[in-house]
């Protein structure tokens, strides 16, 4: 019996601590995203999106959620103040529910920030028990709360939901995806450097930097801004494309389309279209899939480090225009293929490795295979010399698949 | 009714690992960057090596207290147990203070620490009063369930790791490996196998039940280590107070998986019940053998009473810290060196009165 | 017209209430008798004292005489109405006696030995000189005779009374398999165990319990399988009980537990033969007592109380989809309920966004916190429980309706609870009735509490410390000398998945590890001889 007489004696004293940490699931308010953006004099204007459950769950027997999800179902606050927890207090007293920052999905910085330097905002959420870091971070054209209000996704009711499918899932291809914890891996060596979705709006004008050498930049027939944004939709917010980090200050813009050779590098791709263009002007589109990473092979031996990629292919033909073929077609869309991929991965490549000096592809992990301490490391001093770098890019695609259709029909002269 | 073998080698390995869910790897990443499990590997090789020694000099059946009582006599005996009971004490206060700081990070983060610490106490005392037999029990039964947990962990992680992250291979070079001796301190559970031999079945297997439990808690800390560097690269790896706790956070796998915080909990949190529970058991074994008191559990709340003040002494963690490090030493000391020498002067004593 | 008007004095309100007894209320003095007398009349007159004749009206005496060598002896016989087979009676004793005038005593033999070797046409007669004993024995059915200068009564066993016949199992009914119950008889049961075990080793002992109401038990075991100390361990507890009535199986259950204030069961009950034969064989002792249907097998590991007899019939692939089953109906029926307030009171951060805004929008209306909906609902789950098996039939469905529709419906639509509360309640529910056992679900359904009380206060923190408590105190439960969970918390040779998961039938070559018995083969390594046979 003295045993559960003790027993018991502790539990009564733990009545008295029951109700610190206890709160009710719908006594919080949850922070869908997070706008951070430059103030007044050294203040941050930090916006915080609520979610709007009632809205969203749809109640009990009341009725569905608003079917066509709507801007009513994120709600936007908006505090200026010296740090980012301080902000929360703000929230905290002008709400009736406490701020809870466990769903936090989205990160959103100005670009004004960004320029400076954003590791101090990062150390802050990876530090925080809550926000978990699979977050996604990104960069905003103009004002983060603007872009914020703007989200109204229309084939969701939730729009939190809209956020996880479109930066999170792996099935976009001109979306660069970094989560919390890679920000803050990375951004602190000297091995990989990032880049940051680039957000903005529809409605107005676009400033995105690399307009002014637009011809050079040029990458494919494809390629310009008009035809990698979306020209019109109900749902103001796009993305215009992504940002370069070096450390964690921003350096430079991209076009959408860059990231489809960083994709290539990394060895993400997955069923993209591409099309190139014969001589005689025939377009032939193309889905190509990397079933295979590509080899990046780095020599460190002489001063200073050479390259050597070779990336591998599947191509499935999406339409080929009707034409006399010869028996080698095939051989002939791939060599195009390959020629036209390596000269645009070498522009990709130096654009971002000799003009910004930033390493995306992550050539710096895989020279750090060459040596054997970590001293051995530092003392090369790859962060000087990497700029330097000498590649060589090699593309081997095979043609696989056509779809339904055998062989284009030869034009029958009449 | 006397334990097997399987079931104290089940203990061991769970007494050994509990202390993983520290900040016990953030150490070794310290010292050996991205080589840190081969740095694991070394110790633990170490340690085997130094238990090897140990073992050869050890022919007797009796538990440890009898050994000392007679080598040395009855005054060494009484000064080896106070000291013996005054080190696990402080132990015990540390481990508390840690387990009570860092629960309050991860889960229920406004209570104050006093609360969590209610609930340790409340199984220490149900541990303290229904024997150490009880504990081995629940640490034997519920064995392959947190083996599960962490292999499932490992497994659903393998989408994040990142290949080069364990490059350059040799880390900080043969000036990180020459440390690992200090890191010999991750085995000093080893001491408690010596304590539970009078209810062993088969006192034989001490030996075998040794080199097993470290060979075991070796390749699981080297391979979590090995996890841990494959998520997180090197130089931010340093950084992060709790590191298996980033490893279950980044679960990320399908829609289920996808907040995996409560695996972390119920390991963390019943490898906790279980190490408190036998090191307590333990302390009343030492203080009951060196005072030859006949029945030990009228000492229960005089003790927790006083381990209790003395959590007093430690605001946070960090003033933990040095005399953590005292104690990790004096612990390997003492069961590496000390323990070879009692054995060694016993069977030297014990060849010299057989002939 | 007058008497209307007339006064009327009321009558006194009938005013009753029971007064302490006097000190002076004894009863004159039975003179004491031990032994059986010569003279008829005195055991008359003390048989008469003893059953408090004439109150008695259901205990019956018939005089009659018997003639033998023209010498008329005085007889009499007491038998209780109703409990006796009046036929037997009659052809058994009161016919021979009366009927046969000219019996004759040839080879001169005392009359005792006489009436009973030559006189009585029945298969069970017995001699006693103890007259109370012999009194006592009227109870049971038992017809006793007196006769006249014999010093001995007579105890013939003519018992016949009411009883259910061999039924289907209330608790226990299967799909596949034999569809036999035990009953309240004592014969019929143990005959209902000999029959299917066919063989002479299994033994039947008799015991007798309780110092007034002598109910007769047997303890059945198969000599050279079971292990003596048990035995005699078993037979020690039942023969050392101080108590006056015993009356069925299960109060002796709780005489001999070893533990009373454990939350678990530790004597499997049960009422089908099938399940005791299966016991038997393995090595274990079971106890029939007359009067109540359950047969307690002991000793019981908790791996028993989650089998049912349709492990043994079914074929082996759904017998391990069908155990997975009941350990997820275990864990649910135990942890549902706690793990959803820990969750919702201080996890929040555990769940996937879509299922948090779900849970949320449908207990915005609410007005409780969700621990006081968790208890109401509770309570009400464990109310409805409680009516349904007291209701009579008649009501039985409209409880369903109302059950069901109170609860459900109404209360969700008033807002009072909210759909999910509803969900997670029934979950828990619904699994602890997949349980087999029902002291073993019962003892669930107080763990339960335990565990929403540990998570009340402190989310998983306080559900992991109270589980840890109860499994250091369920890990010390003995049954028998045999710890309660043996395979895994002492770990014997047996293994672990074969308490689990069985093996298939024909892997089932050792008796269990923890019984100790003296032959623990029963199958041979090899025992579908025609699959390997060489030559066919």
């Amino acid at each position: 019996m003295k045993k559960i007489v003790l027993i018991v004696v502790c539990f009564c004293f733990l009545l008295s601590g029951c109700s610190k940490s206890q709160r009710e699931v719908d006594d919080y308010a949850y922070v869908i995203a997070i706008g951070i953006d430059k103030g007044e004099n050294n203040n941050l204007k930090v916006t915080l999106s609520f979610a709007n459950p009632n809205k969203i769950g749809g109640g009990s027997d009341k009725g569905g959620g608003s079917k066509d999800g709507g801007s009513e179902n994120l709600i936007n606050f908006t505090t200026e103040s010296s740090g980012i927890f301080n902000s929360l207090n703000v929230a905290n007293d002008n709400i009736s529910k406490v701020v809870n920052l466990s769903h936090v999905k989205l990160i959103v910085f100005s670009k004004e920030i960004a320029k400076t330097g954003i590791l101090k905002y990062v150390d802050g959420f990876v530090r925080e028990l809550r926000v978990r870091p699979v977050t996604i971070l990104a960069v905003c054209d103009k004002e983060p709360d603007e872009y914020l209000k703007k989200i109204s996704p229309k084939l969701e009711v939730n729009p939190e939901k809209y956020i996880n499918d479109l930066f999170e899932k792996e099935q976009t291809t001109f979306i660069v995806k970094t989560t919390l914890r890679d920000f803050y891996s990375f951004a602190n060596s000297n091995v990989k450097d990032l880049c940051l979705p680039y957000l903005g709006s529809n409605d107005e004008e676009k400033s995105i930097e690399y307009k002014e050498d637009d011809k050079e930049m040029s990458y494919n027939i494809d390629d310009n801004e008009t035809s990698q944004t979306p020209k019109d939709t109900e749902n103001k917010s796009v993305v215009l494309g992504s940002a370069f980090f070096k450390g964690d200050k921003m350096v430079g813009t991209g076009s959408n389309v860059e990231n489809l050779y960083n994709l290539l590098l990394m060895g993400k791709v997955k069923d993209v279209s591409y099309s190139i263009e014969d001589e005689d002007g025939f377009i032939t589109e193309l889905s190509i899939t990397q079933r295979m990473k590509p080899e990046i092979k780095i020599d460190t031996s002489s001063y200073l480090p050479k390259a050597k990629i070779n990336i591998f292919l599947e191509a499935d033909i999406m339409t080929i225009e009707d034409r006399s073929v010869s028996d080698n077609e095939y051989l002939k869309i791939e060599e195009k293929l390959n020629n036209d991929l390596k000269k645009n991965i070498e522009k990709y490549l130096d654009k971002t490795v000799r003009k910004l000096k930033v390493d995306t592809v992550g050539f710096g992990n895989k020279a750090k295979r060459n040596f054997l301490t970590w001293q051995n490391w530092e003392d090369y001093n790859w962060s000087e010399k990497f700029s330097n770098i000498m590649y060589e890019v090699n593309v081997d695609s095979s043609v696989i698949r056509f779809g339904l259709l055998n062989k284009s029909l030869q034009k029958t002269s009449k | 009714m006397k334990i097997s073998s399987s079931e104290a080698l089940r203990l061991l390995v769970v007494l050994i690992i509990s202390k993983i869910f520290f900040w016990d790897i953030t150490k070794l990443v310290t010292v050996s960057s991205t080589a840190a499990y081969i740095h694991m590997i070394i110790s633990t090789l170490l340690a085997l090596i130094l238990f090897l020694i140990m073992m050869k000099f050890y022919n007797t059946q009796d538990d440890i207290f009898d050994v000392t009582k007679k080598t040395f006599g009855k005054f060494v005996f009484y000064v080896f147990g106070i000291f013996l009971s005054v080190i696990q004490v402080m132990n015990f206060v540390i481990m508390l203070k840690s387990y009570c700081t860092t629960i309050t990070t991860v889960t229920l983060t406004n209570s104050s620490n006093f609360f969590v610490l209610l609930f340790i106490l409340a199984t220490l005392v149900a541990s303290g009063y229904l024997g150490i037999k009880s504990v081995i029990k629940v640490a034997s039964a519920s064995f392959f369930v947190l083996i599960f947990f962490i292999v499932i962990l490992i497994v659903f992680d393998i989408p994040n790791f990142e290949v080069d992250n364990i490059f350059p291979i040799l880390g900080n070079g043969i000036d990180g490996f020459k440390q690992a001796y200090k890191n010999v301190g991750f085995f000093n559970e080893l001491l408690f196998l010596f304590f539970l031999i009078p209810i062993l079945k088969n006192k034989g297997d001490v030996k075998k039940i040794g080199i097993k439990s470290i060979v075991i808690s070796g390749v699981i800390i080297s391979a979590l280590t090995l996890v841990f560097t494959f998520i997180i690269p090197y130089p931010v790896n340093t950084r992060y107070y709790l590191p298996v706790f980033e490893i279950t956070s980044s679960v990320n796998f399908f829609v289920i998986f996808q907040r995996a915080e409560a695996v972390y909990l119920i390991l963390w949190l019943f490898t906790a019940f279980l190490y408190t529970g036998a090191t307590f058991c333990f302390l009343l074994y030492t203080i009951k053998k060196t005072f030859s008191l006949s029945d030990q559990k009228a000492l229960i709340p005089s003790l927790l009473l006083i381990i209790v003040t003395l959590l007093g002494l430690y605001e946070n963690v960090n003033a933990t810290e040095l005399t953590h490090n005292v104690l990790s030493y004096t612990f390997s000391l003492l069961l590496f060196v000390g323990l070879t020498m009692i054995f060694a002067v016993n069977s030297y004593k014990k060849r010299s009165a057989e002939k | 017209m007058r008497n209307f008007l007339k006064y009327k004095k009321r009558v006194e309100d009938y005013d009753f209430h029971i007064e302490d007894l006097s000190e002076n209320t004894n009863a004159p003095d039975i003179e004491k008798m031990e032994k059986v007398d010569k003279s008829l009349d005195k055991n008359l007159k003390y048989a008469k004292q003893v059953f408090h004749m004439p109150l008695n009206s259901d205990i019956i005496f018939r005089n009659f005489d018997i003639t033998m060598d023209e010498k008329v002896f005085k007889a009499f016989l007491i038998v209780c109405d109703g409990l006796a087979n009046t036929e037997s009676i009659n052809e058994c004793v009161l016919k021979p006696f009366m009927y046969l005038r000219h019996i004759h005593n040839e080879n001169d033999e005392k009359l005792e030995d006489f009436i009973e070797r030559k006189l009585l046409p029945q298969r069970q007669v017995t001699k006693s000189e103890d007259i109370n004993d012999i009194l006592k024995k009227v109870n049971f059915g038992f017809c006793v005779l007196f006769v006249d200068t014999v010093s001995k009564g007579f105890i013939i066993d003519l018992k016949g009374w009411e009883h259910r016949g061999v039924d289907t199992p209330q608790n226990e009914s299967i799909i596949l398999g034999p569809h036999e119950a035990f009953n309240e008889m004592l014969r019929t049961n143990t005959a209902l165990i000999r029959k299917t075990i066919n063989s002479p080793d299994l033994i039947m002992e008799m015991e007798t319990l309780g110092k007034v109401s002598k109910t007769p038990a047997s303890v059945a075991y198969i000599k050279g399988i079971v292990n003596e100390n048990l035995l005699k361990e078993v037979k020690y507890r039942i023969e050392n009980i101080d108590v006056d009535y015993i009356l069925t199986a299960l109060d002796l259950e709780q005489y001999i537990e070893d533990d009373t204030f454990a939350l678990v069961p530790q004597i499997l009950s049960t009422e089908r033969p099938d399940r005791v034969c299966n016991a038997l064989i393995q090595g274990k002792i079971a106890i029939v007592v007359s009067g109540s249907p359950n047969v307690l097998v002991l000793p019981s590991t908790f791996f028993d109380f989650l089998k049912t007899a349709d492990d043994e019939y079914l074929r082996y692939p759904f017998n391990l989809v069908s155990r997975t089953l009941r350990f997820t109906a275990v864990f649910l029926s135990l942890f549902a309920s706690a793990i959803f307030i820990a969750i919702v009171n201080y996890h929040e951060g555990l769940l996937l966004t879509d299922i948090l805004f779900s849970i949320e929008a449908s207990r915005t209306l609410v007005p409780f916190p969700s621990i006081l909906e968790l208890i109401l609902m509770e309570g009400a789950f464990e109310l409805i429980k409680e009516a349904g098996s007291r209701i009579p039939s008649a009501i039985g469905q409209t409880l369903g309706i109302v059950g069901g529709l109170v609860l459900g419906q109404a209360a969700v639509a008033a807002s009072v609870v909210s759909p999910i509360m509803i969900i997670v309640v029934a979950t828990g529910g619904i699994a602890s009735f997949a349980i087999p056992d029902y002291s073993l679900s019962l003892s669930f359904r107080i763990s339960r509490f335990l565990y929403i009380f540990g998570a009340a206060i402190a989310g998983f923190l306080g559900i992991l410390a109270i589980l840890f408590i109860r499994l250091l105190f369920l890990f010390n439960v003995k049954s028998f000398g045999v710890p309660y969970f043996v395979p895994i918390a002492p770990i014997t040779k047996d293994s672990s998945f074969e308490a689990f998961f069985t093996f298939p039938v024909w892997k089932r070559e050792a008796r269990p590890g923890y019984v100790k018995s003296q032959n623990a083969k029963k199958q041979a390594k090899i025992s579908r001889v025609w699959r390997y046979k060489k030559d066919r």
